[in-house]
């Protein structure tokens, strides 16, 4: 061995340091040597894929376990069932991120914050045209109320008596909902409402219950209905109601028909949600440091 | 020894391991041999230590830079530099250490090296994996699957070597285990 030829022992024990610390150091120190990893592979190509192709022939793939015609269909099955998962989950995303845009566009239009309590419906009451609900006002849950049905905000009706456990939501399709009365501004089909939108300039209609699901607003003068079209959604905007009611929608409009009088015209608004089957709603009502003007 | 005859014949044993896991495997495991490692311990026996060490390293980086590890999380493949190295260099020294007790022409002394061989190769290997799995975010198997399979990786190379015995020793002459190494690297034993 001549004299310049480096120490068998001292390269040893630096290639075994060296190969120690590369096995052991952490992945984003290392990671850039996987692109030798192609490079090496494709170098033993030639041989590797004829070998693979020859071997292939002589093993073929074997189906998985169970992979029979009913197998298979079941899997196929499976498959659709989750695509179609998929595609309801998508939709409920698309139609609570809607959601979240529009409640946060309704606090910014109206200047009031809200808290939302779930409940769920524990009793119908026909006779009264109302329902009972889960919780009451141990939850946190007051008289005036406004319930809207989940993903969206349409109301169902408000809250009219608040025991611990439950309370009574009065449906505002009912012939005996109180207030009665109530002025919607109409917006348009669009579900959306913008903080900008000038809302003195929208028009105005007066709607009360008919007791077969429906509102109406009897005698709208001819100049306001022409300005409607059916399918445009129909907005509270009535000091008389609760100040966390403003801007939820009544309904769309689904007919305008003429009157005797040939001045007025008559609109019928039916609410997007049958108020009567909702199973349960989401009661909106003032945070507590805000002043409720209650109708 | 004949470096260039040790390249084809590494080559060829390794393009047999990527060629030929899938047909030799058993069943769906990934109990498959190591032709390249049958290929190593074949020299172990016979060539001299620089040289075997040598071409240990080789072979093990070979091994490291076809083999991946996926991330546990993103399943992304990382290639890992050292296991198989260090485990090929532990089992040249295991085999140096008892090759001249051993009748180095025998088929079973090649069988019962390579088993050896294999099981270190594997211990090492798990071993180093399994602490970096600790940190960092590889996809192995339980260590007593990975045992499971190392340990079938042997016997299977291990039944092999006696099949490959006659044709490696055809190679013995051309490999010119005997002569100086063309490189010089001698190790002090």
């Amino acid at each position: 061995m001549s004299r310049n030829s480096p120490n068998p022992r001292a390269a040893l024990g630096i290639t075994v340091l060296v190969l120690l610390g590369l096995s052991l150091a952490p992945a984003v120190l290392t990671r850039w040597m996987s692109v030798g990893h192609s490079p090496v592979v494709a170098v033993f190509a030639p041989l590797s894929n004829l070998l693979d192709r020859m071997a292939s022939g002589l093993r073929p793939p074997r189906p998985i376990a169970g992979d029979d015609d009913a197998t298979r269909e079941q899997l196929e099955a499976s498959i659709r069932d989750l695509e179609a998962r998929l595609l309801t989950l998508r939709a409920e995303n698309r139609d609570l991120a809607a959601l979240v845009e529009q409640l946060g566009r309704l606090r910014v239009a109206t200047g009031v914050e809200t808290k939302t309590i779930p409940a769920t419906r524990i009793a119908s009451l026909v006779d009264s045209g109302a329902i009972e609900l889960r919780p009451g006002a141990r939850a946190g849950v007051t008289v005036n109320a406004i319930a809207i049905a989940p993903g969206g905000l349409q109301i169902v009706g408000i809250v009219t008596d608040a025991s611990p456990m439950t309370s009574m939501l009065h449906l505002l399709t009912d012939k005996r909902f109180e207030p009665g009365l109530v002025v919607g501004v109409v917006a348009g089909p669009d579900l959306m409402i913008e903080s900008t939108v000038q809302l003195d300039r929208l028009p105005r209609i007066q709607l009360e219950p008919t007791g077969r699901g429906t509102l109406v607003a009897d005698a709208v003068n001819i100049s306001i209905a022409d300005a409607l079209s059916e399918g445009d959604t129909v907005r509270v905007l009535d000091e008389t109601w609760p100040r966390s009611s403003q801007l939820l929608v009544l309904g769309r409009v689904t007919r305008i028909e003429a009157t005797d009088e040939p001045l007025f015209k008559r609109v019928v608004v039916t609410p997007e949600v049958d108020p009567k089957r909702v199973r349960s709603v989401l009661l909106r009502m003032p945070e507590a440091s805000n002043a409720e003007g209650a109708g | 020894m004949n470096w260039l005859v040790f390249a084809v014949l590494t080559w060829f044993a390794m393009g047999l391991d990527l060629g030929l896991r899938n047909v030799l495997s058993l069943g769906d495991s990934a109990i498959a041999p190591r032709f390249t490692v049958v290929l190593l311990v074949f020299i172990c026996i016979h060539a001299p230590p620089g040289a075997m060490m040598l071409a240990a390293i080789l072979v093990g980086l070979l091994l490291d830079a076809v083999s991946t590890v996926p991330e546990a999380h993103t399943a992304n493949p990382v290639m890992i530099i050292g296991p198989f190295s260090l485990g090929c260099m532990l089992a040249a020294y295991a085999i140096l250490t008892v090759r001249s007790v051993m009748q180095r022409k025998s088929p079973f002394t090649l069988a019962v090296l390579v088993l050896v061989g294999s099981l270190l190769v594997e211990v090492v290997r798990l071993t180093l994996l399994t602490v970096r799995s600790f940190y960092d975010d590889l996809a192995l198997e339980g260590a007593a699957a990975s045992l499971g399979t190392g340990f079938g990786v042997a016997v299977y190379s291990a039944v092999l070597a006696v099949l490959l015995a006659p044709l490696l020793g055809a190679v013995r002459r051309p490999m010119r285990f005997q002569g100086q190494s063309s490189i010089g690297f001698v190790m002090h034993s």
